[in-house]
């Protein structure tokens, strides 16, 4: 314990002087939904971010001591401000990439303008398929996070493994529902189980007074279970509405993962537990390679002082921010420069590399920019504490 | 001359003539005038009504739209597009489709982002599409709904703007517009008016509008027909619109002449009446005229005579007693008289100049005036008794003095009346008059006459008028006491203030400050002394505020300080320091001392850029605050602890009526033992079933009572409902402890012990042993020592007592060495990590022996798993609660769980 903490000294003192040393810092942005009402995910893939820049910069930053500092914009989950926010964090010297937040809708909104500029766009969390699937060449979105194409037949999978036959689809009016409409569709193709016994799009943005009405609905249609794209906001909602009904009347919800993005649990108040509630997840500290953990863990406890890996929230974010940050600094060192198309071109190359999420060999090519697979995505849910908790399958 | 050469009857024609002639045209000219005159004010009232209800229809048309705009803007999919960049145009289009024509205006729906650019629905008007959207921009920041005007190449066009607000920020991030041409806007207004008749004398419709801002100006006219000739009364009324750079009024005008052609016709029929009695009265004074003048021919004949004859000796002859006897009468008298008439001719003339003289005495010498008249040498030649007295001196004094001796400025003595000058009086003194001069002749010669009126007493009254026209003034808009502006004079400035702070980029503090201390001024040496405190208050309050700075009194000990022209909120903050020091002075008041000091809640603009009103509420919401946090201290306005406090307050109130409504229920969590598997007992654990918010758990509500009464109210509807259960329990032969939390403060109550016996003679068949109060360790213990005695009598009377949450609160093991309890509850955050983390394991182990040495029950909360369960039962705890066993359940659920 005394050595750790030794060595963690002399390593700060070290980075000090390399700071010292006059070397320009390389820049990472990040463009999040901090201003949204009890969002964590933005914090959390902050928390990712700055832990793998600082455990890069201990080690001598990239490019020969440049040391790697993250930039960091507020857009509200409001597209219009996502597009501005991502325009000023280009003109800023050195700045390498922009990392990508929770909703779909404003990753998406970005997608010309980014092409157009040429900044890279690392994902770590938006999960519609367009992220990566459109049609610019050569692609600036790198993602290291779900795609939806993966997340909805898991979804349904699940229903089916729980014996769960007839199912309703309840998805936000967006860019990240049409994308998981889209999915389960190309899943039915193949598939006859569970049954679509009814399929609703809730509006988001305004004050939604409708999943109360829309519960009912797809109680009416005979569903058994309903698969849920949403947030955290929609999700408290909808869970508290379920927990407040007679026990015969709650039906599972099988959750996409926005609702980890936020203050869930406490604004759920009580009610998950009351319900059976399972969300799709890709990553948990749980299951994380233990010297991996520890290594992060030491880090996390010498600049935010958090000790347990269940206090961080939203923990996707993290992970797959924690990576994005190794493997930009892999593709910095290896193209030799900041220039961003130099950059790209080598995210593309890679070498192999064990990250904290998984083991990427390698993450990209040329023609895939989908670090995860479908191999990566589990079923989890909260436990008493409010921790997500993977799952395990059945033996 | 003429009428001099005709005879008598002939003139007596004429003028009767002429008489009806004046009388009857005169008559009908008035009448025509009177009429005409009155029917033009019926005609502008008429028109004024009209154009009121014109300007109306106008309005409730705009109110139409405006409102269906916000409608509109609250429709769940307007807010889901404005955030849904990619894909919205699939449903925008046939969103706004449905809304061509509100009230029958045609509308152009467009959505704009929070930059006020179009994102969906009709582009803006090319020519001012910058400009527009930078002025949307700044509506959308300000969440304001907004009506602007502009000509495009469509014409000209109104635009109303709605802010979209995002609800999951709270924050506008956008609007919809609604876009809508002037014409067609006064179309509509023209098609209401001709559906309603009382239009009748309007001939055109005006609708003038003006936007200075976007370079806006016409005017629609609208005429009903064509008629020749201006049309001369018109008028018109400005539109009452808010939130607008635009001047938008509305007119009317009407033809008088059309309105008065049937008067003309009335005048004319007047006029052949006239004439008609005119020929009449001609005719008939010609033979009437030669009767009545028969008698006075014959005079004039036998008059003729005696001329003729010299002879005077003759008298006329006398008939009846009319006018011409009268007459003949008179011309005797006349004869008679005639010589005698010429001898006293003289003398006459004599008296009657001698009267006019005493008449001119009289006035002069009783006139209040004083009155002086000089002759062309400037010698005086008349003095009355009101000059001597207003001069000061003798007549004889006076008649020697000249003009300039009495009078101050020689220069202004001009021709004319009631000239101001100054009159030298006794001792020199300088006397307000006013002063006449007139010139008038006295012996052929010009002479100039003075009249002089004191007017001393008139400019005093006059000054006193103004005085206390001041006085009125100044106590309206300052407090009588201390001569301080008043909450109307502040509210003024205030509103100036923050418009001088907006335009020159200023700061602004609005201090709201009340003394502390106060109350006990007032009741110790009453409200004089009160009285003291506040104008001395005032007086060092005025040392310390700039000339910029405004200091208002609202009543009672209630100060605003409104502070401006600071250059950083720390040079503000240093004004308030010096403020609360100077304060905190004591004060002296019949020979008692007094310490009073202030609490100050502060809010600075722009940080707080609200209206007026909110600053001042935000200020006084914050020196509540500071006057909880100890007084004599000043305190920052901060809106999210605004809002804390705010939701605190709230949840108490949703509290009452969750009590008063019976939204609270209870759930049981059973008590295992783990050697034996029984069900030994069961926790009742309160939840709110919340209206809105749906099931709500205790730490979503709790927190929020701590401190106030409602948890005392919170036990006892629990203790009240568990008995009730448990009652039922025991009459279905289950054999169940149960337990039910209980605050520190309920159970520091006096009359604990009294209400819990009261509710347990309800259920005389309860055995007490089967209660289990448990103390909630969160909260404080004041006196242990009495505590210690309530524990000791409940479990005499058989009622058993826990320790919940051992460990996590207040000095744990104090309560546990004095307070007399049966059981002990080890806190789940404890048993949680017992199987990965040692010094938990140690605890838990350490407090497993502490029980077992003085003879405890211990249970085990949160047990989640059989591992948990296994350790502690080696441990040596046998009781547990947790998930691993059952989670918490409805009184129907538990049972059938048993």
């Amino acid at each position: 314990m005394k050595l750790n903490s030794f060595i963690t000294v002399i390593l700060f003192l070290f980075s000090a002087v390399v700071c010292a040393d006059a070397s320009k810092p390389v820049y990472i942005g990040f463009d999040g939904e901090y201003g949204l009402k009890n969002s964590t995910s933005a914090q959390s893939i902050e928390k990712g971010l700055q832990i793998a820049i600082d455990e890069i910069n201990e080690k001598g930053g990239v490019l020969n001591g440049r040391p790697l500092k993250l930039v960091t914009r507020d857009n509200r989950s409001v597209p219009a401000r996502a597009i501005d926010n991502v325009k000023e964090l280009a003109e800023i010297e050195d700045l390498v990439a922009v990392v990508g937040e929770r909703f779909s809708p404003v990753i998406l909104s970005l997608i010309p303008m980014i092409h157009e500029q040429k900044i890279i766009l690392m994902d770590a969390w938006g999960s519609a398929d367009g992220i990566t699937d459109h049609s610019y060449k050569p692609s600036f979105t790198f993602r290291v996070s779900l795609k939806d194409q993966h997340a909805m037949p898991t979804l349904l999978k699940h229903a089916t493994a729980k014996n769960l036959e007839k199912v309703a689809l309840l998805l936000p009016h967006s860019g990240w529902g049409r994308s998981n409409e889209a999915a389960a569709k190309r899943f039915w193709k193949d598939n006859k189980s569970p049954q679509l016994t009814k399929l609703i799009w809730y509006k988001w943005g305004g004050k939604n007074q409708d999943l109360a009405r829309h519960y009912e609905d797809i109680l009416t249609s005979g569903a058994q279970a309903i698969i849920f794209v949403a947030n955290d906001i929609e999700g408290s909602l909808l869970v508290k509405y379920v927990a407040s009904l007679p026990i015969e009347r709650r039906i599972p919800i099988i959750s996409h993962w926005g609702v980890t993005g936020g203050a869930f649990v406490e604004s759920s108040a009580g009610a998950l537990a009351q319900i059976d509630f399972s969300v799709i997840q890709t990553f948990s500290l749980l299951n994380a390679p233990a010297n991996k953990v520890a290594e992060v863990m030491a880090l996390m406890k010498f600049r935010y002082g958090i000790t347990n890996p269940n206090e961080i929230n939203s923990p996707v974010g993290f992970g797959h921010a924690y990576d994005i940050v190794h493997l930009l600094a892999l593709a910095i060192n290896q193209a030799g420069t900041t220039d961003r198309e130099t950059v790209r071109n080598a995210l593309e190359n890679l070498p192999d590399h064990q990250g904290l999420v998984r083991n990427y060999q390698p993450a990209f090519s040329a023609t895939s920019h989908d670090a995860l697979t479908l191999d990566d995505v589990f079923m989890a849910t909260y436990d008493e504490q409010g921790v997500i908790r993977p799952i395990l399958p059945r033996p | 001359m003429i009428l001099s050469n005709l005879n008598i009857l002939h003139r007596f024609v004429i003028f009767v003539g002429l008489l009806t002639l004046i009388i009857t045209v005169g008559v009908s000219i008035l009448g025509y005038r009177a009429t005409l005159e009155q029917m033009e004010t019926q005609l502008e009232l008429q028109l004024k009504q009209d154009v009121e209800s014109f300007s109306l229809n106008f309005k409730s048309l705009l109110v139409n739209l405006e409102s269906s705009l916000a409608d509109f803007a609250l429709n769940g999919l307007v807010a889901n597009a404005l955030v849904d960049d990619i894909g919205r145009e699939t449903y925008t289009d046939e969103l706004f489709a449905g809304l061509k024509r509100v009230s029958g205006v045609n509308i152009q729906v467009s959505l704009v982002n929070y930059r006020g650019e179009v994102i969906a629905g009709k582009a803006l008007p090319s020519n001012l599409a910058d400009r527009l959207t930078h002025i949307i921009k700044i509506a959308i920041k300000k969440n304001s709904y907004t009506l602007w005007g502009i000509s495009s190449a469509n014409g000209n066009e109104f635009i109303l703007q709605a802010p979209i607000v995002f609800a999951n920020t709270g924050l506008p991030e956008g609007a919809l517009i609604y876009r809508f041409l002037a014409e067609d806007l006064f179309n509509v207004i023209l098609d209401q008016a001709a559906g309603e008749n009382y239009f009748g004398f309007v001939r055109s419709f005006f609708f003038y509008f003006e936007d200075k801002s976007l370079g806006l100006k016409g005017q629609l006219i609208k005429s009903k027909d064509e008629v020749a000739g201006e049309p001369d009364i018109e008028t018109s009324v400005i539109l009452p619109v808010t939130n607008t750079h635009l001047n938008l009024s509305v007119g009317l005008n009407a033809d008088r002449a059309q309105f008065s052609n049937g008067y003309k016709k009335l005048l004319q029929s007047k006029i052949i009446f006239g004439i008609s009695i005119f020929i009449l009265s001609l005719l008939s004074a010609f033979p009437l005229g030669s009767l009545l003048l028969r008698r006075l021919t014959s005079m004039q004949l036998q008059a003729s005579k005696m001329i003729e004859s010299k002879q005077f000796s003759e008298r006329f002859e006398i008939q009846g007693k009319d006018e011409i006897s009268l007459l003949a009468v008179a011309f005797n008298n006349v004869l008679n008289r005639l010589e005698y008439a010429f001898n006293e001719m003289g003398l006459a003339n004599k008296r009657l100049l001698s009267e006019q003289a005493a008449k001119y005495q009289a006035v002069i010498s009783q006139s209040t005036n004083a009155m002086l008249l000089w002759d062309p040498n400037n010698e005086l030649v008349e003095v009355n008794k009101a000059a001597e007295k207003l001069i000061g001196k003798s007549i004889t004094e006076i008649k020697r003095m000249k003009p300039s001796d009495i009078i101050a400025n020689p220069t202004h003595v001009i021709e004319g009346i009631n000239n101001k000058n100054l009159v030298k009086g006794h001792l020199n003194q300088l006397i307000d008059v006013e002063f006449s001069k007139t010139t008038i002749l006295s012996g052929d010669k010009p002479h100039s006459l003075w009249i002089i009126s004191d007017i001393r007493e008139q400019i005093a009254a006059q000054k006193l008028r103004e005085e206390q026209h001041s006085y009125f003034e100044r106590i309206a808009h300052s407090d009588p006491l201390t001569g301080l502006p008043n909450r109307r004079m502040l509210n003024d400035q205030l509103i100036k203030s923050i418009a001088k702070a907006e335009r020159d980029n200023g700061r602004l503090a609005v201090c709201y400050m009340d003394l502390d201390g106060f109350k006990e001024v007032n009741d110790s040496v009453g409200h004089e002394g009160g009285d003291h405190v506040l104008i001395e208050v005032t007086k060092r309050l005025s040392e310390i505020v700039r000339p910029s700075d405004m200091v208002a009194r609202l009543g009672g000990d209630e100060f605003v300080l409104l502070l401006t022209e600071f250059q950083s909120d720390t040079q503000c903050l240093a004004i308030l320091e010096r403020v609360l020091d100077s304060l905190r002075d004591p004060h002296h008041i019949q020979d008692k001392i007094f310490n009073v000091s202030a609490s100050i809640g502060v809010t600075l603009y722009p940080n707080d850029d609200d209206e007026p009103e909110t600053l001042l509420r935000h200020a006084d919401q914050a020196m509540y605050l500071a006057k909880q946090e100890g007084r004599n201290q000043y305190h920052l306005f901060n809106k999210e602890k605004d809002f804390e406090e705010q939701n605190r307050q709230q949840v108490l109130e949703e509290f009452k009526v969750a009590l008063e409504h019976n939204q609270l229920i209870l759930e049981y969590q059973p008590k295992v033992d783990m050697g034996t598997g029984d069900v030994v007992g069961a926790e009742a654990l309160i939840r709110w079933r919340h209206p809105d918010r749906g099931l709500l758990m205790p730490g979503d509500f709790l927190p929020y009572l701590e401190g106030n009464s409602q948890t005392e109210s919170l036990d006892w509807y629990v203790i009240s409902k568990a008995l009730k259960q448990l009652n039922q329990w025991v009459s279905n032969d289950l054999k169940l402890d149960l337990s039910v939390n209980i605050s520190a403060s309920t159970i520091q109550s006096l009359s604990f012990i009294e209400t819990l016996l009261a509710e347990l003679t309800k259920y005389p068949h309860l055995p007490k042993n089967r209660l289990v109060l448990e103390i909630i360790e969160s909260e404080a213990i004041v006196d242990l020592r009495q505590v210690a005695a309530v524990v000791r009598h409940l479990r005499k009377i058989g009622i058993q007592v826990s320790l919940d949450d051992f460990g996590t609160g207040y000095s744990s093991l104090s309560y546990f060495r004095q307070l007399p309890v049966n059981e002990l509850k080890i806190d789940a955050s404890f048993i949680r990590d017992i199987l990965q983390d040692s010094s938990d394991l140690d605890l838990v182990r350490g407090i497993i022996g502490l029980a077992q040495t003085f003879g405890k029950r211990i249970v085990a909360e949160g047990v989640e798993t059989i591992e948990h369960g296994t350790l502690l039962l080696r441990l040596g705890c046998q009781i547990a609660q947790g998930y691993v066993i059952a989670r918490s359940m409805g009184s129907g659920e538990f049972e059938t769980w048993l």
